[in-house]
């Protein structure tokens, strides 16, 4: 069952554009990325969902349910961390914590406390007194104290030393094993590639492609560099269009996207000096659909 | 209840501030007046030589300023301008909260009803000023029964405290209407002062003008001292002025949040 399904989801703030008819389906249980540059659209998406804001036109549903107008209802499910996070004034990290959780109706202070001893946060210290990285703990924790069966998270990264990042995956690797779902913004491509099943590139408010992380790098994108002993034209290779090609004197490289046997055979016939074909990062790929329209 | 719980523990302290200021004001001024009824001699001719305007715009009725309720009702004016204060800054205070504080991602992703969200703080923000007023009035009551020479008249003692709960509400009414309308608000306390002192000098202006106009802008105004002390009434179009702008300004509130988008910060 798809957990968040939209439909054509436009929202446009007066006349300049949020999203324009975005279409995505995230499967129960999967780690959705939602990878695109600042201003892409990313958070105008996850809002709506949110219903933070309300759609232009589209719809979108979760839990098979409407997100503006049943949102009470889903928000019993879900887990939410902003990307900035802020607090009210004078407050203890505790009261703050325990605020969150009366509006669900189950008992999370085990969970609160589990969670705070997992990421090294004193509940008894004012929030005010926080470090930057250590509110964001709180924001954490505040997201997930009600062990929600859909995660949304807004660029949750930033701040984090790496350290906590690591540690604030393997939490959400663990909820996913729960049986939550995960739907994770971000424009860093590895943090992505490392945690999610699937993702959606989106550009200027358009979904531009949706795929798995494994097929993506497997649709044999391929990073091929080589050296030869004599100057050749690289179009006389019969490859087809090669994406970034750039060749300096005797060294090549390219991006190659096609049959791998066939990129073997040819570069069998040329006189080598050196050569090296591995899988192209995601980053590398990202890059490829952001310049491909540019 | 567990945003009105929380808001209304928040409000605890401020109320006891209001409160204590409120109270100091009735008990200082209130406790001047037997040694001023005494000079009642002396004061009474110098109170009739100053200026007419001047009187006016300080909100004295020199006829009735000798009995204790007409002492009251001069002081009126200024405890009616700290109430509204109070009530502006926590209407504005509770609703905006999540503006200031940018502080909507937090509290509209909970599993709460927007119109729930803002019943219950409204509902906190006017159980604290009926709280704040239930002491005025009984701290009024015995400071003027104590004072009182002659019989209090009680209906019009009741209009007065009337009138301080009304626009109370009414001023609380619109800043929570401010509140959901602004996008960004840096000092609760700016807006406030800004907002009830204009009112105030408007009701200077009409006191010196006397542009039977002018009164609809200055609900300091609407429920003149003088009028109930002689008639035992409120004036009705005055009434219904100020039920129309706060059950307006809630309506427009309720409207506009429950609609509104809430852009990232």
């Amino acid at each position: 069952m798809a957990v968040i399904e939209t439909k054509k989801l436009t929202k446009y703030y007066g006349k300049s554009r949020g999203i324009i008819e975005v279409d995505l389906s995230i499967e129960e249980g999967e780690i959705f990325g939602f990878i695109g540059p600042n201003g892409a659209g990313k958070s105008t998406t996850i809002r709506l969902l949110l219903a933070l804001i309300h759609p232009t036109s589209g719809s979108a549903t979760i839990f098979g349910k409407d997100v503006i107008t049943h949102a009470k209802e889903i928000h019993q499910e879900i887990g939410y961390l902003p990307s900035e996070v802020f607090y009210y004034d004078n407050m203890k990290v505790k009261e703050l914590l325990n605020y969150s959780a009366s509006f669900y109706k189950k008992d999370c202070s085990k969970r609160i406390k589990e969670l705070a001893a997992r990421l090294d946060l004193d509940l008894n210290k004012k929030i005010d007194d926080l470090s930057y990285g250590n509110k964001k703990k709180v924001g954490i924790i505040q997201g997930l104290l009600h062990s929600p069966k859909l995660i949304l998270l807004d660029e949750p990264t930033s701040g984090l030393d790496p350290l906590m990042q690591n540690i604030f995956f393997d939490i959400l690797a663990e909820e996913n094993k729960r049986g939550a779902t995960v739907l994770f913004s971000s424009h860093i491509l590895s943090e992505v590639q490392k945690l999610c099943d699937r993702v959606a590139i989106i550009k200027d408010g358009k979904i531009v492609k949706i795929d798995s992380v494994q097929n993506m790098k497997e649709e044999a994108y391929l990073k091929v560099g080589f050296e030869t002993k004599v100057p050749f034209d690289v179009s006389t290779l019969g490859l087809g269009k090669l994406n970034e090609l750039t060749q300096n004197g005797l060294d090549v490289s390219f991006i190659y996207k096609g049959d791998i046997n066939l990129l073997m055979k040819k570069l069998a016939s040329l006189d080598l000096i050196r050569v090296n074909v591995h899988e192209a990062e995601l980053e590398e790929i990202f890059l490829h659909y952001y310049q491909k329209e540019a | 209840m567990n945003v009105f719980r929380f808001e209304f523990k928040q409000l605890i302290r401020s109320t006891l501030s209001w409160s204590l200021a409120l109270g100091l004001v009735v008990i200082i001024f209130m406790s001047f007046y037997p040694v001023y009824y005494e000079q009642i001699a002396i004061m009474k001719p110098l109170f009739d030589n100053l200026p007419e305007l001047l009187l006016k715009s300080l909100g004295v009725n020199v006829d009735t300023l000798f009995t204790g309720l007409g002492f009251y009702s001069f002081i009126l004016m200024y405890i009616q301008l700290i109430a509204a204060m109070q009530a502006m800054m926590i209407g504005l205070g509770v609703v905006g909260k999540e503006v200031r504080l940018k502080m909507n991602d937090f509290i509209l992703t909970k599993p709460m009803s927007r119109s729930s969200i803002l019943i219950q703080k409204s509902l906190a923000i006017f159980s604290h000023l009926l709280i704040t007023w239930i002491f005025l009035s009984g701290l009024s009551w015995v400071m003027l029964n104590s004072v009182e020479t002659g019989p209090l008249n009680y209906q019009v003692f009741i209009l007065f405290t009337l009138s301080t709960l009304l626009l109370q509400v009414m001023f609380a009414s619109v800043g929570l209407l401010t509140a959901v309308l602004l996008r960004k608000l840096k000092s609760v306390v700016g807006v406030s002062m800004s907002v009830v002192f204009t009112l105030f000098v408007m009701n200077l202006m009409q006191a010196i003008l006397d542009e039977p106009w002018l009164r609809y802008l200055s609900p300091f105004q609407w429920f003149e001292k003088s009028y109930i002390f002689y008639n035992s009434s409120f004036e009705w179009p005055m009434l219904a002025m100020c039920a129309l702008i706060s059950i307006g300004s809630c309506a427009g509130a309720y409207v506009v949040y429950i609609r509104k988008d809430i852009h990232a910060v």
